[in-house]
């Protein structure tokens, strides 16, 4: 493969004849996006170069997270400027075409499943709902500590720092249960909001940055009328459930409604 | 995805690294194209997440990571201790690569 071939990068597949294919978001190395139609369907698509995005060199930089960020984010902001005008399906990331034929070909071959994902989509958006453990409040340090006045003089300081630090731990331990407790209601609550819901397994403190312990990662497909409605809940049990600190994000193009077809098609 | 009655100021906000991969690398419609990586999902999933164990090691102070009984950056991000996965059967798409992602670690 010469370093000149160029390679299909396909975005998303949208209902129609969506004009502004892409928008002007900039897509995957900075290309613009076009559209490739067949079968009454437009795929959005970009051309990418051999240097890096052939096989070898796409396996690569899938290894490299300033890569993988760079080209998740191009990815994503071309798709939600077409899924902000039109029903379109995500494509997963790296999904990368020889020609523009090969394109037209798989649209072709899987029109029925994408009009029946398309209509699931339609109206509808994504939003996601996370839920972090509250941090427990160190009891000593709360109340001052010095209500147990006898705790330093007959065991020492080591034993009350060692008491203290094992209350700590049980508090905190109570705490991630509560707050599982009512994740469960969380999720379930707002499940009955919507068209359909998915859990994503929660995030590593050390990818999301934050201390507390995720205990919900979750995202619900939910019908653009009751965006508002939605987001409201979100509020209202946050303010009910105290052990939990929760996040929503969103709208987010349907990504995660796509793979899960009851029908069985795309995936 | 229209956004109907989405507050602004959180819109302006940067999507999360984290939350994006979560829906670029396990949701979105999975076709075979003609550069394969002889995977399909199961592999680019791995790959990334190795990717990201990687780099997150590198950056997080030891420490912290043994104080908190943390044995890898993906131990919490497993799924083992959501009761909502088992209780509810409901498929995680993760779950099933991260047995693999964790042996590459």
């Amino acid at each position: 493969m010469d370093a000149e071939h160029r390679w299909v990068w396909v975005y998303a597949v949208a209902d129609g004849d969506p004009e502004d294919s892409g928008g002007r978001a900039a897509g995957i190395g900075g290309g613009p996006a076009r559209a490739i139609r067949a079968a009454g369907l437009t795929a959005i698509v970009g051309d990418v170069g051999e240097p890096e995005f052939g096989e070898a060199a796409l396996r690569r930089n899938l290894e490299d997270l300033d890569w993988l960020e760079r080209t998740a984010r191009a990815h994503h902001a071309v798709i939600e400027a077409v899924a902000g005008q039109f029903p379109a399906v995500p494509m997963r990331l790296a999904t990368v075409f020889a020609s523009d034929m090969g394109v037209a070909g798989m649209l072709r071959e899987r029109a029925g499943d994408f009009r029946e994902a398309l209509s699931r989509i339609s109206a509808r958006s994504e939003w996601g709902v996370k839920a972090y453990a509250a941090e427990p409040v160190d009891q000593d340090t709360a109340s001052g500590s010095a209500a147990d006045g006898h705790d330093g003089s007959s065991a020492g300081p080591g034993a009350a720092y060692l008491r203290r630090r094992r209350a700590l731990l049980t508090a905190r331990k109570d705490a991630r249960r509560e707050a599982m407790a009512s994740a469960q209601v969380v999720y379930a609550e707002l499940a009955r909001l919507s068209v359909s819901a998915h859990l994503y397994p929660p995030q590593s403190p050390d990818l999301t940055g934050q201390p507390a312990s995720m205990v919900l990662n979750a995202a619900y497909l939910v019908a653009d009328e009751r965006a508002d409605e939605f987001a409201a809940a979100v509020t209202d049990l946050a303010a009910k459930h105290r052990s939990v600190q929760l996040a929503l994000t969103g709208p987010w193009p349907a990504y995660s409604f796509i793979a899960d077809s009851e029908a069985g098609g795309l995936q | 995805m229209t956004g109907q009655g989405y507050d602004p100021a959180i819109q302006a906000e940067r999507i999360a690294l984290v939350d994006l991969l979560d829906r670029v690398l396990a949701g979105g419609v999975v076709i075979a194209g003609d550069v394969t990586l002889s995977i399909a999902d199961v592999d680019l999933v791995t790959v990334s997440l190795r990717t990201l164990v990687t780099s997150v090691s590198a950056l997080i102070e030891t420490p912290l990571t043994e104080a908190q009984g943390i044995e890898t950056p993906l131990t919490e991000a497993q799924g083992i201790e959501t009761p909502l996965t088992e209780t509810q059967g409901i498929e995680t798409p993760l779950t099933e690569t991260q047995g693999g992602a964790k042996e590459h670690a």
